[in-house]
Formats: C-alpha cells, structure tokens, sequence
C-alpha cells in the first residue's frame, strides 16, 4: 500500500510519499502565496522521486495550517496529532515532543503508539516560532543555516534580546549593532530569547523524556543546545525534522485506508468517526 | 450542513441574532422603553413589569476602536466593544444600564457609562457575591426594592405584585421552553446543532417574552416533526464567558465535533432557574437569585463545577472546552480548578483564549481539531 502525507505549513510546504511503512521519498519547498499551489508543487516532486503518480496513492492525508484546501487529500488531520504520528516512527519511546515551525509552536504529550494526550501552542505572535530567527539572520546578514554554529561561540547567554515581540526584538538587535556588540553575541541572545519562550510551553504539558524536536528550527544547534542545558535532558532531533508532519499524515492515510478495507461495505449502521472520511472539508 | 431540511423558525431566530438591536428599536418605536442589562442579577422580570424592554446588549464581533481611549485595553473584549456601541451612538436607544456586582468591568461602568453615554441612568444591583446563604436575604431584598424603584422612577410605570407575578410567570415559560429544547440534545445524533440551540436561546434572551415563547414553541413543533440530522462525532459541552456569536460553536462543529451542551451566561446560565409563583414575588426572585451560583463572580465556585459534571453526565459529553473570551479574568482563574475536577472524572479538557472579534480563528481551529482528534482516538 503507497499513501501520501501532504504538510503544508507557513514557510515550507513539505510531502512524503510511504510504501509499506517505508519512506520511500519526500521533499520540502518554501511555501508560495498560493496553498493548493505549494501542495500541488510539493507532492508532485516527492511522487516524481518515487516514479510515482497522485493515481497510484491508496490514501492521501494533509496537514499544517494550510491543510484544508489541499485538493487531492480524502482527510485534513491536525499538525498536532501528525507531528506525534510521525515523531513516534522516528523516534522510538518518544514521550514529549517540541515542535518549532515557522509560524507556530507546539509542545505535544503522547503515548507509545503516537497518540496525543495533551498539546499546548504559543500565542498569535511568532516570536517563539521558526520565523523570528529568519528576521534575525537577515538582519545581520547571515545564512539561516549558519545562525545556530554561530551563535554557539559566544560562551555566555548573549546579550538580552526580547522574547515576547519579534518587532521590539529587532529594534533591540538593530542597535546592538549600531554599537559594534559582536554578531555570535547577538545571535546566542536571539536563541537564548527563543529558547526561554518556548520552554514555558514545554513546562506546561510536562515534560517526560523521550524528548524530540521537530520542526525547522531543530536544525538550529544554537536553540537546541539552550533548550537542552535549561530543560536538563538531551532532545532527540530526527534525521529530517521538517519532514515529522508529512510522515505522520501519510501514516494516518495508511490507517485510514486500511481502516476503510476492514470496514469494506458494511456501510454506516455503526458509530462513525468524524475523523473517518469527509474530504478535505 | 446537508441532510434533512431544518426548522424554518431557525431562520426567524438567526435574523434576530444577526441584527439584535432592530427588537429595541421597534419596541421604541411603538413608544415603550429599553434597559440594557449586564447581567445575571439584576432581573429583567422587575424591568418588565415595569413596562421596559431587558435587552442583554449583544456585541458585534469588530476590533475594539472607540472604547480604548476610556479602558485598558487588557480589559474583557466584550465589554470594550459594548463601550464602541455606546461611543458611536449604536445604543442610543437605551434608557436605564442595569448592571449587576459581578466583575470588575462590569461593575466599572457604573463610572465609565456614564462619561460615554451621558444621560443613560446607570443602575448598579449590589448584589452578594456569596450566594446559597440565607443570611444575605434581608439586604438583597433591599437592593432589589431599590432597583425595583428605579426602574419605576426610569419607566414611570409602578410595579404591583400581580405584574411582578405575570412577568414571572412569562419568564419561567421561556426558560421551561428553553429547558425542553436544550433537553433534545442528550439525543444522539442530537436534534438540534449547537449553533443552532445557542441561536435560539441568544434569540429568546433578545425578544420581548411573549413573542420568545411563541417561536420557541413553534421550534420545538417543528423538531418534533423533523428527521435528526445525521451526524456524528464527539459529543462537546462548552463552558466558559458571555459568548454573544455563535462563530465559536459553528468552528467546532465545523471540524467535527457536536456541541450537544452550553453553559453559558448567556444561554444556559440565564434560563436555568425557573422563579416560581410561591409566595411573595419579589421573595420569590430572592430565591432564585440566591440559586445562581452559575456566574464565574459568585461563591461557592464548587456548585458551578457541580453543575458542569452533571451536565457532562445529562448530556452524555464526550469533553470540555472552556471558552475564555480575552482578558475575562473570572473564567480564567477558575480554568485550573475545573480541570483538576474533570480529570478526576476522566473528562478531557481544552482551554481556549478566544478574540471577541474572531481574530485567530485560524490557529483556533487547529487547537479544536487536535483537541478533538485527541479525544477521539481509541
Ligand atoms: S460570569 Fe457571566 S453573568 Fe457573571 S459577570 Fe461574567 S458575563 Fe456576567
Ligand atoms: S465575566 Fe468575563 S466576559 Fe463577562 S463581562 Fe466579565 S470579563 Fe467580560
């Protein structure tokens, strides 16, 4: 059986493509004006990887915040109980994940078999999220990729940056700069301030180890190490951490399909699920 | 929603919702007077007999404006907006506020009002925040003689026992109306949604009673002869602040779930105590009054919470979601209590921050979807 997991998120529209249980390819893209396009464009390239057609999927499940316009999709599932699905494949025993995408992040609890059992998000800003550190590098001019090794040379905290207000973060960071404080300085100030507003949500749902990190942002040594000497415990990155959601969902098309072939006709006299069919609503 | 074709007196009680201040104005137009009331315990069945019109001030879901220059802006979001209705003239309509000792912002426009809409009497019901205490009888009964005298004072009509008794009697039928209504969604499928159900209590709440009552019977006729609509889901009661749009309860029946149960100030909250007839009437209202433990600013919070878990159990509720409108602090202090108390039942809980004006509804919608998910999942 071949499903597809769609995850269109805020900066990156990401797709795996799951054959028997097996990756058998995904792909990420940055995430256009246009939902349905970015979904379009992003599972053509994962199938086209595969050798693969949208025909040849049993099921097709999206997700992120632009799940519901995914035209293809039978079912949208939440990136919460997607990110436990997938984090729970990659990473065996996890228990507590942290997930920093570029708009949103969520702190999740689940079981042994990847099912949610309490979830927090941060509020309407995107301080916190994935997003800040963008403005953060192009402010000073640097890779996105190269924020988080740069900002492990500085030995301290760094300087004070706002975690509360990506607009008063950068006026901050602008006038470090106007006073010539050191970029590795600035930058560890930035993922300190980061890693500070996120821990809040990891607290709150209690932490219990295995702890991942998933989401862009777990590619950010520089978040990770802090999050990690603050919360004492050592977070579990998976090999692709942006790509957790999509799998999840393209475990929940599986699910899905094999629930639909179990059922067969027997039609609807029993207690359905909301969570059943009902497309991409 | 597709399936079975729905109640047409829906559509009569949605167009109320929609734009609640045409039932004032028309009421005014026919030469009678408007109280405005805020909110659980200064009774609308004193105001009518007294000839006005209660009307419980509906807002509008738009950005706060006007109202930011009077109050913080960290302040119940409800509130502030009903302060833009009063800035920009939208009330105009209104001849007495009567407020009620609940919380703060509300017992603050008691000075606030006034500055905006001057010339508006405002009335302040000191009510005890304690309640179930026979002790507070002899003072409250004070401060409903007071109110009861203003009210005359505003409409210039007094107030006999026999009126007070009729107003009473006109009330109790429209909660016993809206008791058998909400009692049709223990079915399951339910035979009302919850947009559905709050609409029509919203609705009812808005009108002059005996026009409430006759579309309520009309509704719960043509229920009765009406197919369930097919549908399924978890079952949700939703608990929490004033809540005067149904956005909230269309997005979370829109990903999947049935909100089957409301307790709500202005839903379930405000029709749950019938008055009765025993005895003097303005005694009578003492009583029941002295029942309402339902408002977030009144003691013992327990009973509330007692009040929640038995209706999980009437309406056989799957989960919780408590509904805090921005900066309503009563609510949000009670959230952690109430979830100690439902997770010793099992009950799954989510708390949600909602916008007045329905700002981030789109990550809102991922928080119920999750919750949902989460419960569902065998
Ligand atoms: S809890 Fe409800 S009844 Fe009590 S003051 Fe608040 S809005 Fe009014
Ligand atoms: S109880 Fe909450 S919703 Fe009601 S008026 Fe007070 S602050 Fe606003």
């Amino acid at each position: 059986m071949i499903t597809l997991g769609v995850d269109v998120g805020s900066l990156t529209g990401k797709a795996v493509v799951l054959r028997d249980g097996e990756i058998l390819a995904w792909e990420v893209i940055l995430t256009g004006p246009d939902s349905v396009e970015t979904a379009t464009t992003v599972a053509h390239a994962a199938l086209a990887k595969a050798g693969l057609g949208l025909d040849d999927m049993t099921a097709i499940v999206s997700t992120g915040y632009g799940r519901i316009v995914v035209p293809f999709a039978q079912r949208n599932v939440s990136e919460i109980s997607c990110h436990a699905k997938g984090a729970n494949r990659l990473v065996p025993g996890v228990r507590t994940i942290l997930d920093m995408g570029g708009q949103d992040c969520k702190a999740i609890r689940c079981d042994g078999t990847g099912k949610v059992t309490s979830f927090v998000m941060n509020d309407k800003c995107a301080a916190g999220a994935g997003r800040s550190m963008g403005i953060v590098a192009d402010l000073l001019k640097i890779r996105l990729e190269d924020l988080g090794p740069l900002a492990l040379e500085a030995p301290g905290d760094g300087v004070p940056v706002s975690s509360t207000c990506v607009v008063f973060a950068r006026s901050e960071i602008l006038s470090y700069q106007r006073e010539a404080t050191p970029k590795s300085e600035i930058l560890a100030g930035a993922c300190t301030a980061l890693a500070s507003r996120v821990l809040g949500l990891v607290k709150r749902v209690g932490l219990e180890p295995e702890f991942a990190i998933t989401g862009g942002i777990a590619k950010n040594v520089g978040v990770v190490r802090r999050l990690e000497r603050a919360l004492g415990v050592e977070a579990r990155i998976p090999p692709e951490p942006q790509i957790v959601g999509a799998l999840g969902a393209a475990i929940f098309a599986r699910e899905l399909a094999e629930k639909k072939a179990k059922r067969g006709d027997r039609g609807a006299g029993e207690r359905r699920s909301s969570l059943g069919e009902g497309g991409s609503s | 929603m597709t399936g079975p074709a729905r109640p047409p007196v829906l559509d009569e009680l949605r167009a109320v919702v929609r734009d609640p201040a045409t039932i004032p104005r028309a009421w005014k137009a026919a030469g009678g007077k408007v109280a405005g009331v805020r909110c659980l315990f200064a009774p609308e069945e004193i105001l009518w007999a007294a000839g006005m019109l209660p009307y419980p001030l509906p807002g509008s879901p738009e950005p706060v404006r006007l109202a930011d220059a009077w109050l913080q802006p960290c302040t119940c979001e409800y509130v502030r907006n009903l302060l833009d209705h009063a800035l920009d003239g939208r009330l105009a309509f209104l001849d007495l506020l009567a407020l009620s000792n609940t919380c703060d912002i509300t017992r603050r426009l008691l000075d606030v009002w006034p500055q905006c809409m001057p010339g508006t009497p405002v009335h302040l019901v000191n009510n005890p925040q304690k309640l179930l205490e026979d002790g507070n009888r002899q003072f409250f009964l004070e401060e409903l003689r007071r109110f009861q005298a203003r009210a005359e004072a505003v409409s210039g009509k007094p107030v006999t026992p026999e009126g007070l008794r009729e107003a009473t009697r006109l009330y109790d039928e429209t909660r016993a109306l809206l008791t058998e209504l909400y009692g049709l969604r223990r079915e399951d499928p339910p035979r009302l949604t919850g947009p559905e159900a709050f609409v029509a209590a919203f609705a009812a709440s808005i009108l002059p009673k005996d026009r409430a009552n006759t579309l309520l019977r009309r509704l719960l006729d043509e229920l009765r002869s009406s197919e369930p609509p097919d549908r399924f889901g978890p079952r949700i009661l939703v608990t929490g602040s004033a809540l005067d749009d149904p956005a909230l309860l269309e997005l979370i029946e829109e990903v999947g779930g049935l909100v089957v149960a409301d307790d709500l100030c202005t839903t379930s909250r405000w029709f749950a105590h019938p008055v009765g007839t025993d005895g003097e009437p303005l005694d009578a209202l003492w009583r029941m009054l002295n029942k309402r433990t339902l408002c977030a600013c009144t003691f013992p919070t327990e009973a509330r919470f007692d009040r929640i878990l038995a209706m999980v159990d009437e309406f056989h509720a799957d989960a919780v979601v408590q509904f805090n409108l921005k900066y309503c602090h009563p609510f949000l202090h009670e959230s952690q209590p109430l979830r100690k108390r439902l997770e010793a039942r099992n009950v799954p809980l989510t708390i949600l921050e909602v916008g007045h004006d329905r700002s981030g509804f789109g990550q809102l919608r991922t928080r119920i979807q999750a919750f949902l998910e989460m419960v569902e999942q065998p």
